[in-house]
This record gives structure tokens, sequence and C-alpha cells, in this order.
């Protein structure tokens, strides 16, 4: 039985679209325009997996209620917050409520379906608790590959699916310079400027930061990009 | 003068209308002036009544007047010889019966005059009981003698001088002396004398007729009684009596002279007051302290005068302060004021009450039947005597006048009083009222200042409103917490305005993203859906339409964020130097088809910032130079410190700025050209820099450059002391 998708979102022809492009890569889609249909929806079948708009009709913080509703009825489903808004606030907001991912329109419907796919693997992962982690140690810092999670002094990290893949692409080679270009190309979203890795990399030093005050792996190479100190 | 105070502050309007206030203690000097006036003419009527009643009583009493009978009606306090007047006729027959009347203003003389007595005197041997009176037309005079040996006149003797004898000494008007002598031979009827200057020989052979006088023995001495006509004595004549007592009737010579003259001295003839009862009574109930009552006869000659016009002043010490915590205040204030306004002098010297004569102009006046009253000085000037006079008439003819004389002293002390009292209070209102004005003054002007400065700092010189609230709760009701008010309901609006304005691009954006949205994935779609659409040019070109739609849509959304983020960020010490070194090293790996030129000095450069923004900062500023540079030319990067502030410029080589661009070039959405149609110009790049650096504390600005053609932009941010 294949995988139900929930899409929430209030444009008609987005909806389709995203619709037509998990379709197609065989999951099976419920969509729905607005909050009261949604939760409709929920209530007679949970999703396995939700992406939600934000802003629905006339409710600007719609899509945080309908986050919140599925929190309660399922702890573990992947949630992934797919939205104009793209400011710190909405963002940090939205992964409060415990979104895996959030990112911003206009959305690559390949890199799309690359995400939920990684996400179905990670929840997957995380309810069968893999026997063989796949993990990558790097001094203080621990990647697991399979259920993509972070830890930092052995604390764990909430990061999202993109910071995720930031931290995986930096810490992979200590010592050298990803350029702006490269980690343009590991957020796989359609579109990225300079200043939206800035964005990432001053969210995840935060993140850090508030675990260990003294972190300061990631380094600025100013014009060019970033790197994970190798010391 | 009136632009000019127009134009003055507020605070020197408050001082000139304080100064205003000035006006009120010169009106209440004037009032009082006019006070002191309207009260003088008050005295002055007062005055003219007083005398008019007198002249009333005295109408019709032409007796008083008559120069027939010559006899002055004088009385004063400081008069001599007082003549009484008596109930009955008296008999010349040494008995003192008649002088019942008088008992009470007999007078008593012991001697007490030591250039009369010689060293024999003894109190006891020689001592006179004397009383004055008239009767009619007569003066009589009455001695009782007490002297242990009675000598009578010897005939043989040739000198009058060697016995007991009453001399008596009459200064006529002219001031010519007689002399009359009165000695005896026997008890009973004697003769007086008219004798010389020495009293020893008689002028005249017979004795004088018209006085009479009658000796008569006593146990301890002798009596006399002595008879004159009134007219004798005349006006202004005076008269001195002398016993003598000659105690041994074989040596004859003079034990003792005693004079009935109440001076010590009074060898002098005295002035004969004869004492009308009537008249006395009449004055003396007119009498009243501080004025000073003349009755004149139609010569201008003084009849009679009683009262003074010395009076003690009352300088009205004992006022009452106001009650309360002022009354210390006010006290000191008294003290101080005190001397201030000219007390009225308790002293001074008028027209003594013993002339004969009151020859002023206005009495003339007065005498042609006139009433009148006028002021005038006192004769040292140091005081005003009101001078009041109404004529006593007899039918139709004028027999005097009285004149009623007052110093103004009493009304002077009344305006000093109320001229110190007005002081006094004006000064302290006025202090209060000064004071008071001061401090709302300085208020209110500190208000409108801190109002002013409140509000031009609420609004920046871009005009960014940076503090939409005006601290105008503070003053809940009054006109400047309204105005306040309305100032910070007025920069709540420019400012939700403003920010409606700078939120536009980020509103603008979202609402774009969504149809942008729709286009993008549908044409990703197609191209899954249709094999081989990828390559068609059109498909081509709809994905970079869409592309560059979508840096559009990043680049308005980027100051929006930026703001935000900043708002969180927290900025610390580094080296600016440093910094930029290593971004345009990293530049010169990353956009190797331009030339960078870096000018930074070997000292650090330390600022309090955050790293990431400025680093976005410089990469808009590269961004704008690479723009604008002819291809080719070097871009300058440069940094060095300037005064307190450090400061980065980025000069390139290019067209220049247009002059109306120069100043609007740091506002969104503003631009200087196009000169890559493939790329996006919204004019937000320099708007980020300016809220980079307005978020440093710095500013940014464009200049042309004057070595080449060209322009350089400069951000300064202030730079952290050398330690």
């Amino acid at each position: 039985m294949s995988k139900v998708i929930a899409i929430v979102e209030d444009d008609t022809d987005q909806r389709a679209n995203y619709a037509h492009a998990l379709k197609s890569q065989g999951y099976a889609i419920h969509t729905y325009g607005n909050c009261r249909a949604a939760l409709a929806g929920f209530k007679r079948h949970l999703p396995d997996l939700a992406i939600l708009d934000i802003m629905l009709e006339d409710e600007i913080d719609g899509g945080f209620d309908l986050c919140r509703d599925l929190r309660q009825r399922s702890p573990n489903m992947p949630i992934i917050f797919l939205t104009a808004r793209d400011s710190d606030i909405d963002r940090v907001s939205g992964l409060r409520l415990d979104a895996w991912d959030y990112i911003t329109k206009p959305v690559n419907l390949q890199f799309l379906a690359v995400r939920v796919s990684s996400l179905f693997r990670i929840a997957s992962m995380l309810q069968t608790e893999a026997e063989q982690p796949s993990t990558l140690v790097l001094g203080d810092l621990t990647l697991d590959q399979n259920t993509m999670s972070v830890r930092w002094k052995g604390q764990v990290m909430n990061l999202t699916l993109t910071e995720f893949w930031l931290i995986e692409a930096l810490a992979r080679h200590p010592g050298h310079v990803k350029t702006y270009d490269a980690l343009m190309q590991v957020t796989r979203q359609s579109y990225v400027e300079k200043n939206t890795i800035n964005g990432y990399v001053r969210r995840i030093r935060k993140k850090f930061k508030e675990a260990d005050r003294n972190f300061s792996m990631i380094k600025t190479v100013f014009g060019v990009g970033y790197r994970w100190n190798s010391d | 003068m009136l632009r000019r105070l127009r134009a003055a502050s507020i605070q020197i309007k408050l001082i000139w209308l304080v100064l205003a206030l000035l006006i009120i203690p010169w009106l209440g000097y004037h009032y009082v002036q006019e006070m002191k006036k309207f009260l003088l003419q008050g005295q002055q009527e007062a005055l003219l009544l007083t005398a008019s009643g007198i002249a009333t009583v005295l109408n019709d009493r032409s007796e008083l007047f008559n120069p027939a009978t010559g006899v002055p009606e004088v009385l004063g306090e400081r008069s001599d010889l007082y003549a009484h007047r008596l109930d009955s006729l008296v008999q010349l027959d040494g008995k003192l019966g008649d002088w019942e009347s008088l008992q009470q203003h007999a007078t008593y003389h012991t001697g007490g005059d030591p250039f009369l007595c010689d060293e024999n005197y003894r109190p006891n041997s020689f001592s006179l009981k004397n009383a004055i009176g008239y009767y009619e037309n007569f003066l009589y005079a009455m001695f009782a003698v007490n002297d242990d040996h009675v000598v009578y006149r010897d005939l043989d003797l040739l000198h009058l001088d060697t016995s007991d004898q009453i001399r008596i000494l009459l200064q006529r008007p002219d001031n010519t002396l007689q002399h009359y002598l009165m000695v005896a031979r026997a008890p009973g009827r004697t003769s007086v004398y008219l004798v010389d200057e020495d009293w020893r020989l008689p002028l005249e052979g017979q004795p004088a007729t018209e006085f009479t006088g009658e000796i008569a023995e006593t146990e301890w001495g002798y009596q006399v009684e002595l008879r004159m006509p009134r007219d004798v004595i005349g006006t202004r004549s005076k008269l001195g009596f002398f016993v003598v007592d000659v105690d041994d009737a074989d040596d004859r010579s003079i034990v003792a002279t005693l004079s009935t003259s109440p001076q010590v001295s009074g060898s002098d003839p005295a002035q004969i007051l004869l004492s009308s009862p009537e008249l006395t009574k009449i004055l003396k109930g007119l009498d009243q302290p501080r004025s000073l009552i003349w009755i004149l006869d139609k010569e201008q000659r003084v009849r009679a005068v009683v009262g003074g016009l010395s009076a003690p002043i009352d300088s009205g010490k004992s006022d009452a302060p106001p009650p309360g915590w002022l009354q210390s205040a006010y006290q000191r204030l008294q003290s101080r004021i005190e001397a201030l306004p000219k007390s009225p002098v308790e002293q001074f010297v008028d027209v003594p009450t013993d002339v004969t004569h009151r020859p002023d102009q206005i009495f003339t006046t007065i005498l042609k039947g006139e009433a009148r009253a006028h002021a005038r000085p006192s004769l040292d000037r140091k005081a005003q005597i009101i001078v009041a006079g109404y004529p006593i008439r007899s039918g139709d003819e004028i027999l005097g006048a009285v004149i009623v004389e007052q110093s103004s002293n009493v009304v002077l002390a009344l305006q000093y009083r109320l001229l110190r009292n007005l002081s006094l209070a004006t000064t302290f209102v006025f202090a209060f009222v000064v004071v008071a004005l001061f401090m709302f003054a300085w208020r209110l002007t500190a208000r409108v200042r801190r109002l002013h400065t409140t509000t031009e700092k609420a609004i920046t010189a871009e005009g960014r409103v940076v503090d939409g609230r005006i601290p105008a709760h503070k003053y809940p009701t009054d006109e400047l917490g309204d105005l306040g008010r309305s100032i910070t309901a007025m920069l709540q609006r420019l400012s939700g305005y403003t920010r409606y304005l700078e939120g536009m691009p980020d509103t603008l954006a979202h609402e774009m993203n969504n149809p942008l949205n729709v286009v993008s994935s549908s044409l990703q779609i197609l191209e899954t859906e249709i094999p081989g659409i990828r390559k068609n040019q059109y498909m081509q070109r709809a994905r970079t339409g869409v592309a560059r739609l979508r840096a559009i849509l990043t680049s308005l959304t980027e100051a929006a964020n930026l703001e935000e983020a900043m708002r969180n960020e927290v900025k610390q010490p580094l080296n600016l130097a440093a910094l930029v070194t290593e971004f345009v090293d990293g530049y010169r790996i990353s956009q190797p088809d331009h030339r960078f030129q870096l000018q930074v000095g070997d000292d650090p450069l330390r600022i309090e910032g955050n790293a990431d923004h400025l680093a976005q900062m410089l990469d808009k500023l590269i961004d704008n130079a690479v723009q604008f540079s002819l291809p080719g030319r070097a871009i300058v990067v440069r940094v060095r410190r300037r005064g307190k502030n450090a400061e980065i410029a980025v000069l390139n080589e290019g067209r220049a700025l247009p002059e109306n661009l120069r100043d609007r070039l740091f506002d969104p959405m503003v631009s200087h050209g196009k000169t890559n149609p493939k790329r996006s110009h919204l004019g937000l790049g320099l708007f980020v820099v300016r809220l980079i650096a307005e978020y440093h504390h710095g500013q940014a600005w464009a200049d042309n450059r004057a070595d080449l053609p060209g322009v350089a932009v400069t951000v300064s941010i202030p730079a952290i002391e050398r330690a």
C-alpha cells in the first residue's frame, strides 16, 4: 500500500501540480484547500506525511494550526512547510512546532520528491530503529545518515532536512571551503541566493550555540563560502 | 520692536509679561498719592468746619475784640501770671474774705531765688501768698506776707526803699518800664507812687491815683489788697510784683525780695493773663490734640491761642502680619522695606504761639469775610501745616477770625503706612508671581524643547520614523500634552505608512511567489510529461524568465528579512581591516573576472559589529561597483581611520552620479541606471548597505571620485578607540 501524502494548499493550480508530481512518484495524495477541510480529512484518514502551506485562505497561520493538530495525532509524522513566506520568524515558528522541513516557493518538484522520499526513509528508520547506524564522527560532531540526526558533544541537535544536508556537506570535508554555489546545490531548492545560504548558516550556528556557547566550527570565508574547522 | 518681540522665545516673552506686572506697584503708588490728596482735602474741610464751629460760638462776642477794653485775652500754657475772674467786687479792707474763690489759684513764694536773698534769709521769716484776680474793669492783687518784723515807712527818710513795700514793675507795649511803689506808713489805705528805677525817689509829688492799696497787719505779718484799672496795664503790657522785706527799724536795710513771677529768675515783669472762664471753657473744650486754634482780631493781632501742633505719630508698627508660614518671610521683608518710604518727621518748628501778630496773606483774606483753608510748609519746611480760617462776625461786622492749624502728619503717617504696606504686599506678591511665572515658563519651555528634540529625533534625515512615541502621556490634560499626543499619533501613522511602504516589496514578493510557483511547477511538469521539450528554446526562455523573476523577488524580500534578522543579532568587537582583507581575498577567488585593489593600513581598525552583515554589506558595495565599473578597470576597496570613525570606501571607474540622485541613492527602489539588461535593478542593494551601516550606528554616502571619473561609495562606522 502506497504512502499517503496530504497536501494543504489554497491555490488550486499549485495544489494540482504538487499532487501530479508526487502521484507520479507512486504516492497516494489527499489534497485540501483550507483548514476546515484538512482537519476533517485528517480525522477520517491520517496521512503518512503532510505538506502544508502556512497561509490558508483567510487564516494567516492556518498551516501552523494544522501542524499542531497533526502533532497531537502523530508525534513522528514528517511535516513539511512549503510556503511563500520567507522570514526568520516564520521559520522559527514552524520549527518550534516540530516541522521536519521548511521550504520556500517556488519549489522544484524534483527536489520536493527527493525530500519527501528522504523524510519517509528517516521516519521508517526511526520506527524500525535500524541496527546498523550509518554514523560519521568528526570530533564532537556525530552524524547519522540514516535517521539524519546530528549530535554535538552527545547532545541531539534538532535540525531540519536542509540544515542537516548543509552540515553534512561542510563536515564531510573539514578545512575545505564550500563555495556558495556548492552549498546552493546541497539545499536542493529551486532558487537559492548567497543570502539564503547565509540565513541557513546563521540558524545552524544559533542552534549549536544554544547547545554549546563556544561553538565556532563553521567558519565564514567572506565572499566565497563556508568551511568546517579542521582543528 | 513688536516684530522683535514676536521673534523672541517664549521665555523672553514671559519675562516681558512679568515686567508688565510692575505696573501694579506703580498704580498702587499713584493710588496712595491720590488718596493723600483726598485725605488732605478732607482734613482741610474738617479744619474749616472746626473753624466755622468755633467762629459760630464766638460770633457776636464783640467784647472779646473790643479795643476799648484793650485787655488781651491770651491763653496759653506758658503764660506767666494768671489773673482769675473774681466772683464779686473786692472791698479794699485788708481782709481776704473776698478772695475765697481764688484760693486754689493762689501761688506761694518762699524766696527760692538765690539772687534775691542774702545769707540771713530763713525760710520761715519771710514768705508770701499771692493771687491776682479781676472783676469788671479792675485788676486786683492780693498779698499775704509772712513777716516777723513789719517795718513801716519813716517819713523822715528821704529814700523810699527803707521799709516793707511792694514794688510794681510795668512794661508798656513799647518796652518802656514804669516803676510803681506801694509803701505804707501805717495799716490802712496806702498810696502808690511812680518812682525812679532804683525804687528810691518818687518821680511825682502826688501818688499815682490809678493804684489803690490797703494794708492790714496780721499775727504772722501783714496782708495787702491792691487795685488797678485793667486798661492801665493795656494790651500786651507786662507786670511784675516784688515784695521787699525790711526787718530792722533802725538799720532799714532790705533783707529779702520775693518776686511773684513764676519764673525762677523772675526779676523781669511777666505778662498778665486774664483768665476768662467762659472763653477758656469754650476754647479748652475745642482744644484738640495736634491742632492749634488761634483767635485773631481785625488787625490780625493774636487774641487767643490754644493747643499745639506736635503730636506723637503712630507709625503703625503693630500691623498684624499675615498668618502661617508666610509670617517670617513677611517680617523679614517688612524690615527691609521699613526704610523705603520717608517717614513724616515728628519734630518740626513752626510759628511760636507767643507772637502777637499773624500777618499772613490768607488771614487778610479771611478777615475780609471769606472762609479759607490751605496747606503751607512749616517754618523749617519739615512738615506741612494745614491752615483753615473762618471769620467771626457780629452782624455785618467782622470781629476777627478763627484759625485752626494742624500738621498734615496724621495724613502723612497714614500715607506712609499705606505706602509701606502696599510696597510690602506688592513686593511679596510680585516676588511670588515672578517666581511662579518663571517656574511655569521654565517648565513650559523645557517641555516644548523636549517635545522639539524628541520630535526631531523621532524621524531620521531620510524620513524614517525611529521612535513613534513622544512621551506626552506624562502631561495628560493640557494643550502641550495634546500636541505631543497628536505628534505621536502623526508619527505612528507615518511610521505605519513607512512600514507599509518598506514592507511593500516583501508583501509584493510573497504575493507574486504563488503565481510564480504555479508557472515554475507547471514548467517542470511539462518537462517531465513531454519528453524532449527541455531542449525547446521557448521552454528555456520561460525557465530563464522564471529564474529572473525569482531573483527579483528574493532581492525584494532581502531588505525586510535583513532588518528582522539584525534585530536579533549581537555585535562583537572585530578588526575591520582584517575582515575586509579577507573578504577581498575571497572575492578575488570567486570573481576572477574583476581586478580588486585593496588599500588597508597595517594597524588593526577595531569596530563593534557583526561580521556576517558587514560581509553582506561589502557584497552589496562590490556588487554595485562591479555593475557600474568599466570593463577591465580595477575596483578599489579602501579601509582607513577617519577621526573617530572607520571608513570603508569602494571606488569604481565609470559613469558619474546623476546629481539629482545623490541624496536618494540609498533609498529603496532607487537605481542609477541599467548597465546590464540581464540583471535586475531594483535599487535595493544600496538600501541594504544603508540598513547595515545604520545598524552599526554609521552612515553611507556616495560621491563622484575626485581623481578619476567614477563613483565612490563610502560607509563610515564608529571605531573603538585605540587602547
